[in-house]
């Protein structure tokens, strides 16, 4: 396992998806974090999501 | 309220003059506004003022935020800058003196003295092969797919046979996608066969359709104007008369819908488009090092829905040009 | 229905707003269509399709804004115009300069150099999110349940292949660099390690320890199905192998219920190879597997705590029954139950932490006998209806039934107050057993939640001729935003006896309820 890799004693840059509480608390220890405007892919649409299952892979 | 005679009367509470400066000024815009020119305000909003010029047409003030296009003059403006709290209002007048685009006499200033003239690219270089296109362009379906879904002709992508259930009936739509797909249909294929009748008749049943003040049919029309001029211009695969299918349409755009769409549907029925979404063309259509995706998210954040529904007739279109290069058709 | 139509002339707002407007009104309770569009000619058609064409809207020219409205009364077209005047006039702006990305990607390129990702998107939609994070080198705590064990063991694998944590799914807590990630408490930085399959035993152990003037290096949460056989343990292995190349680390413990045998034997094999003290618990299981491993067991949470202590001080491990004197608990349990009425005999725990709850069951059986659950420790003791107690009851009021569309019950506690009225109402309650979790995650001021609830249920049953009795155990530090020592403070003016660790509050809610006649039992208990 590379060293640079190893999060322990590094400082914490965090990316969010999801809930917004996460990146407050986090904020709040002083940490670096930035939130992804997560929607749900097709906006929850069945046909879309087949589609878009396909064109993923 | 349809008061003619521009407004020209000085502010009470004014307390001193917006002075700003055009960083570019789009090759329409610059035709439009010569020296000496008058006009009247149109529209404003938060960051963009209309202006309409007698016999000439419609141009836009822009904050540079919003990026560079024909009818655009991108001006500096601090982030903070609301044009609706300036006290510039529809019917003002405006007036090109000199070097200085005169906003509502005494209210704001725009200096044209260090704006660079900027002309949409038509022609690119490094074109890639078809199958590129095609790899290029389901990428491009892909993030319509995954991030369009607020717009109304959204459903419009569910035409992808090859990847839904053939025989499901398409009942679900909302009302903009149910009144708009029949016609995109008959437009796509009046355009591979050349028939200006059904090109007229099913884009007469297009522009004006749909929410915006650019309604969402006319965006449609805008990315598959574009695309397939683009894709002519660039690339074309020699069966389809493009120029001809853009006359046709260009023929039913005028008194059919807003007047800021309806110059952005004419401008693209000539192959001028805004910068993003010329950049966007050339992810797709070269090896030119334009992160597609980046490119992609640019258009898909432009004005509410608008981004997206270029985006679905950029697809409609690119994929129409790939059929006609290929005998059968991979997407549809 | 009742519909309305208005005509804005020469109206012009950019589509950014038109869209605002249209989401707002659709969102009116009672609307059930509304269309937002310039009056052009095919939209005029449109209004017809939808019935919502008027006489004004003939008249209208491309350059008027239609605003049309079908709701089930007045009153929501009343609300919708409302909301329609306000966004028509605001000056709100919009994303203004401040780049929000919508994609991982878009988020990478503002922030290079990110480590970590935390996801808490829906289930159906975590593993892709988790695992386009892992392919960019990045690691991930995932506290999203609801995604497949295969999936699950996709996601260990390729972060194992990459020298990356995959913290979860279903995790909620972790401490990395002295950062608390999602639920968890404020401890100082130290020389233990924790692995933790369990999320409020990752808390109890931590506090604890920081309670004993240690501290904790790195606490991997790893997710509740870790240790079952389909997935193997993967990060609990890989967990165990971090901490014991870590530097900082001097002592390990691993927290988890009983996995599989396999599983057990794998994961202990590691922790033997790390060289370094390991205290494990695998909660309600039995500590022979352990042991064999010459790897130190403990039967609770507060045990285990006090035993990795232990060790760092070179000191035998020892297991605490009460910290407080035998007389003096004895005493207490007497002065509590004094009063009960000749009904009153059961336990009624209400738990928000699910690994505290099991800790209580696992404490209270062999005390007790018979313990009812909606995650019981045997089939036969599952509640027929989680919101209905029967005899001695424990109840996760963190499990899916409970928190279906609403916040968790350490945030949102108006469950969890309900429930102890109705369990004081029940002349057969004598012990209302409480956990109360501070930190990051919780309720700013759970004290204040639960003192209101408390006094109402005491006041009911004492019209009743009957006492209450309140046990409760505080999960948290002094480094808490809560103020741990206000919060216990108004807890024991409330009367309510706070204890120092959950499996003392256990013990002492037993005492209480058999009215002392378990004591001798209870002090020579073996485990």
């Amino acid at each position: 396992m590379t060293d640079d890799k190893n999060i322990f004693n590094k400082e914490l840059k965090v990316i969010n998806i999801g809930i917004d509480t996460f990146p407050k608390d986090l904020k709040a220890q002083g940490v670096d974090v930035i939130s992804v405007d997560w929607r749900p892919p097709a906006g929850g649409d069945l046909d879309m999501l087949k589609l878009l299952e396909k064109l993923e892979g | 309220m349809n008061d003619p005679t521009p407004k020209n009367h000085p502010r009470e509470n004014m307390t001193f003059r917006d002075n700003f400066s055009a960083v570019s000024i789009g090759s329409v815009a610059a035709l439009r506004m010569t020296k000496g020119v008058e006009g009247q305000v149109h529209s404003v909003f938060r960051r963009v003022i209309n202006l309409e010029i007698p016999n000439e047409g419609l141009i836009s003030l822009v904050g540079s935020e919003i990026g560079r296009g024909p009818l655009y003059i991108s001006v500096e403006i601090p982030p903070h800058i609301d044009f609706t709290t300036i006290s510039v209002e529809r019917g003002d007048r405006v007036i090109r003196d000199e070097n200085l685009v005169k906003v509502s006499a005494n209210i704001l200033d725009i200096s044209l003295e260090n704006a660079v003239l900027w002309e949409p690219m038509k022609q690119f270089s490094d074109i890639v092969a078809y199958s590129d296109i095609e790899s290029n362009l389901t990428i491009l379906l892909r993030l319509a797919t995954r991030f369009g879904n607020h717009s109304d002709l959204y459903q419009l992508l569910k035409c992808y046979k090859s990847f839904v259930d053939d025989d499901k009936e398409l009942t679900e739509l909302n009302p903009v996608s149910r009144m708009a797909l029949p016609q995109v249909m008959k437009l796509l294929d009046a355009i591979k066969l050349g028939n200006t009748e059904n090109i007229v008749q099913s884009v007469m049943k297009l522009v004006g359709l749909g929410p915006g003040l650019t309604p969402a049919a006319d965006d449609f029309l805008v990315g598959l104007m574009l695309s397939i001029f683009y894709m002519a211009e660039n690339s074309n695969p020699g069966k389809i008369r493009v120029q001809d299918a853009l006359n046709d349409i260009q023929s039913c755009i005028h008194g059919r819908t807003t007047r800021i769409s309806e110059e952005f549907l004419l401008q693209a029925a000539i192959g001028n488009g805004n910068e993003i979404i010329q950049t966007l063309l050339e992810a797709l259509l070269t090896s030119n090092k334009i992160d597609l995706e980046q490119s992609a998210h640019k258009v898909m954040s432009f004005g509410g829905t608008s981004g997206i529904d270029m985006i679905i007739g950029i697809i409609f279109g690119v994929n129409m040009m790939l059929s006609d290069a290929y005998t059968k058709s991979h997407l549809f | 229905m009742t519909k309305r139509v208005i005509v804005k002339t020469d109206t012009y707002r950019d589509s950014v707003i038109l869209m605002r407007i249209s989401n707002s009104i659709t969102e009116v309770e009672g609307v059930q269509q509304a269309a937002i569009v310039m009056a052009t000619a095919l939209n005029k058609d449109l209004l017809e399709n939808l019935d919502l064409l008027i006489e004004d809207v003939v008249e209208a020219t491309p350059s008027d804004l239609v605003i049309a409205i079908e709701a089930k009364d007045e009153a929501s077209i009343e609300v919708a115009l409302l909301e329609v005047d306000r966004l028509l006039t605001t000056r709100e702006t919009s994303e203004e300069g401040e780049v929000i990305p919508k994609t991982l990607s878009s988020a990478i390129r503002e922030l290079p150099n990110a480590n970590l990702v935390m996801i808490s998107v829906p289930g159906e939609y975590a593993s892709r999110e988790a695992t386009k994070a892992l392919r960019r080198g990045l690691n991930v705590f995932l506290f999203s349940s609801n995604v497949s064990i295969e999936d699950e063991v996709k996601l260990k694998q390729l972060a194992v292949e990459n020298g990356l944590l995959m913290m979860g799914p279903d995790c909620g807590t972790a401490i990395i660099n002295n950062v608390v990630l999602g639920f968890g408490n404020s401890v100082r930085k130290g020389t233990i390690g924790i692995v933790s399959a369990a999320g409020t035993g990752l808390q109890q152990v931590s506090t604890i320890i920081h309670d004993e003037d240690f501290g904790i290096s790195q606490a991997i949460g790893i997710g509740g199905n870790d240790l079952s056989k389909d997935v193997g343990g993967l990060m609990m292995i890989e967990g165990i192998k971090r901490l014991a190349e870590d530097s900082a680390t001097e002592a390990i413990v691993l927290i988890s219920k009983p996995p599989d045998k396999e599983v057990s034997n794998r994961v202990l094999e590691a922790a033997k190879r790390s060289n370094k003290p390991v205290v494990v618990i695998f909660l309600g299981g039995t500590s022979e597997e352990i042991e064999r491993h010459s790897v130190v067991s403990a039967a609770t949470l507060e045990d285990t705590s006090k035993a990795v202590c232990a060790l760092m001080k070179g000191k035998q491990p020892t297991r605490t029954i009460f910290t407080a004197e035998r007389n003096e608990v004895v005493a207490l349990a007497d002065s509590e139950s004094k009063e009960f009425t000749s009904d009153q005999q059961f336990i009624r725990g209400l738990y928000t932490g699910g690994t505290l709850c099991s800790e209580a069951l696992v404490i209270l059986s062999p005390l007790l006998g018979t313990i009812y659950s909606n995650s019981p420790l045997k089939q036969e003791y599952n509640l027929e209806n989680s919101s209905m107690s029967k005899d001695h009851t424990c109840v996760d009021m963190g499990s899916e039934e409970f928190t279906v569309g609403r916040p968790h019950p350490m945030i949102d506690y108006t469950l969890r107050k309900q429930r102890i009225i109705r369990e004081g109402e029940d002349p057969k309650t004598a012990v209302i057993l409480l956990d109360v979790v501070i930190g990051y995650g919780s309720h700013d001021n759970p004290a204040g939640e639960l003192i209101p609830p408390i006094k109402e249920a005491r006041d009911a049953a004492k019209k009743e001729g009957r006492r209450l009795s309140f046990v409760a155990n505080i999960v948290g530090t002094d480094l808490d935003h809560q103020n741990l020592r206000k919060q216990q403070k108004q807890l024991e003016e409330a009367g309510v006896i706070v204890m120092p660790s959950n499996a003392q509050a256990v013990r002492l809610a037993a005492l209480i309820a058999t009215k002392g006649t378990i004591a001798d039992l209870l002090f020579e208990e073996d485990t």
